[in-house]
């Protein structure tokens, strides 16, 4: 499978402030790339280099073969882009903003039609009467009507209703049918894994690792939240793979990494109140398994 | 350049275009329409004139005297115009890079094949459709109020007002533009604009009363806008417009320039 984005040793920083250090990951043809991190961990930053809206200081990332910010206007022609607080010109109809972009990106006039039927998006209102959930359909009309081979979107979920997002998702495994490529930015792993075959994980603008989805190590990390009839005496969840995240009176949270059942045959001898089992954020991945062991 | 975004631009501009015109053009027919009482009463007016530094009533374009066209319109009307085209030109100038990317529109025309060359050479179409249309508003504000008045005012000596005062306006948008791409950043863009204005307005009026500082006229924009003489003695001011012109292209050019190749970053 040729690589369809390829970025390495990719550096840039705003001045003082951190930006991203080093990176590199290949996204192979046809493949739904997550790129995980938290806020401010330097996915943007990544995208914008991407698209070549900035100029890398060390590093190269290159799309479909030609550099990102040398071939700018080249690489636009083949990718579709959504970006992650998408902004429109509000007085413009939705109708006549498709229209624009479907002509800047040389689409066939009307070929926002049938997406925007299929999501019931009423194209012929101003796009700053539409309401939160319609202008949201918009993006998602303006990122998926063309034909590009390459869909790169930044945070695309966040804040989508229910119903949406299962449209966005049904519309991410249309374009994986399509043989076309994405790239999506998330800082929810759940949504990551829903969508894509493989995920870079990027923290504090590194990138820790890149994996498949089935093997992402969050599948072995469980939160877990307690409220006992008394507060716990002193190392009483001193268990090898249980680290106490928060205690509070009778309030607890763990984070288990691995197996469960050490603290379940503790948590016997207690008198425990309520208990939620969750899986926890990425954040709480990123700590269980990329840093340094927290002091308890 | 693009034909989708300089009508969108276009679109985009039209209220602010269609506001601006129709103050010149309400202002424009005024002072026509009160060309004969001026006339008139020109013996009553001139005499105060006279107390004025003479340097001073040049540098408003009223060495003249009120009654002859050349410095009534060139005082009363086109020295307005000149301001209202200079805040319209800021406005226009600033909005393709600095306000669009601070509004994050800007990303929705870059990240398609259209390169960031020809999307700013969209947005300096309009600037100059825009320009065109408000100095055309203004000659035709002035001249289509002659019949009514029982005045002929020289169309083409009119006109030839209207191409200067087009190639100011688009200096004033040039450099404004070149500004917003250097900064990114419109109240910046916007503030530099109008201080550099309001310091040539000041150059210029320092220069007319105190003859010691005389040459700073030369440094301002205002020196090199003479609409009296064109109107009066039919003078062609190619040195002038070529001028304008010359910072006109000056400033979009270093605006496409920089734009190519710096960093948006919102």
């Amino acid at each position: 499978m040729p690589d369809v984005i390829e970025v390495s040793a990719l550096t840039r920083s705003y001045g003082k402030r951190r930006g991203i250090v080093d990176v590199g990951f290949a996204v192979g043809e046809g493949e739904v790339f997550g790129f995980l991190g938290p806020n401010g961990a330097g996915k943007t930053t990544t995208i914008r280099l991407l698209l070549g809206f900035l100029r890398p200081d060390a590093g190269r990332a290159t799309v479909l073969g030609l550099d990102a910010w040398a071939q700018a206007p080249e690489v636009h022609a083949r990718l579709a882009y959504l970006s992650g607080d998408p902004r429109y010109w509000g007085e413009l109809t939705a109708e006549r903003f498709f229209d624009f972009v479907g002509d800047l990106r040389g689409l066939r006039r009307g070929a926002w039609r049938p997406l925007a039927e299929r999501l019931e998006l009423d194209a012929a209102v101003p796009i700053k009467k539409l309401s939160h959930g319609n202008r949201q359909k918009v993006g998602l009309v303006q990122v998926f009507m063309g034909d590009e081979p390459l869909l790169v979107m930044d945070e695309p979920t966040t804040g989508l209703d229910p119903l949406i997002q299962r449209e966005f998702l049904a519309l991410i495994a249309e374009a994986r049918a399509a043989g076309r490529t994405v790239f999506l930015s998330s800082h929810n792993l759940g949504e990551a894994e829903r969508a894509c075959d493989r995920v870079a994980i990027i923290r504090e603008g590194r990138i820790v690792a890149v994996e498949t989805v089935d093997s992402l190590p969050r599948r072995h990390v469980h939160s877990v939240e307690l409220v006992l009839a008394e507060p716990p005496a002193h190392g009483t969840f001193a268990l090898p793979d249980v680290e106490v995240v928060a205690a509070n009176g009778p309030d607890v949270r763990l984070l288990v990494r691995g197996d469960l059942n050490p603290l379940l045959r503790r948590l016997a001898a207690l008198e425990v109140r309520e208990m939620a089992l969750a899986t926890p954020d990425l954040e709480e991945v990123f700590l269980a398994y990329y840093e340094p062991e927290r002091t308890p | 350049m693009n034909a989708s975004l300089l009508v969108l631009e276009l679109r985009r501009t039209r209220l602010q275009l269609g506001a601006y015109a129709v103050v010149v053009a309400i202002y424009g027919a005024v002072v026509a329409a009160l060309y004969p009482t001026v006339l008139e009463t020109a013996e009553l007016i001139e005499p105060y004139l006279e107390l004025v530094p003479k340097g001073f009533l040049e540098a408003f374009e009223m060495g003249g005297g009120i009654s002859s066209p050349g410095s009534y319109f060139g005082s009363q009307f086109f020295q307005v115009w000149v301001i209202v085209a200079a805040m319209f030109g800021i406005g226009l100038g600033t909005r393709g890079a600095a306000a669009e990317n601070a509004a994050g529109t800007i990303e929705i025309a870059l990240s398609t094949p259209l390169s960031r060359t020809r999307y700013l050479l969209g947005t300096i179409g309009a600037q100059a459709i825009g320009m065109a249309l408000l100095a055309a508003v203004a000659v035709v504000s002035v001249v289509a109020v002659g019949p009514l008045i029982d005045v002929e005012f020289d169309l083409g000596a009119f006109t030839v007002v209207g191409v200067l005062s087009f190639a100011f306006g688009c200096a004033v948008a040039g450099v404004s533009t070149f500004v917003s791409v250097a900064t990114l950043d419109r109240g910046r863009s916007i503030g530099f604009g109008a201080l550099a204005l309001i310091l040539m307005y000041l150059l210029i009026m320092v220069a007319a009363i105190e003859p010691t500082v005389e040459g700073l006229k030369y440094l301002s924009a205002f020196h090199y806008y003479r609409p009296a003489a064109v109107i009066d003695k039919g003078v062609m001011p190619l040195g002038e417009t070529a001028l304008f012109a010359a910072v006109a292209l000056l400033g979009w050019g270093l605006a496409a320039w920089r734009f190519r190749t710096r960093d948006l970053v919102s």
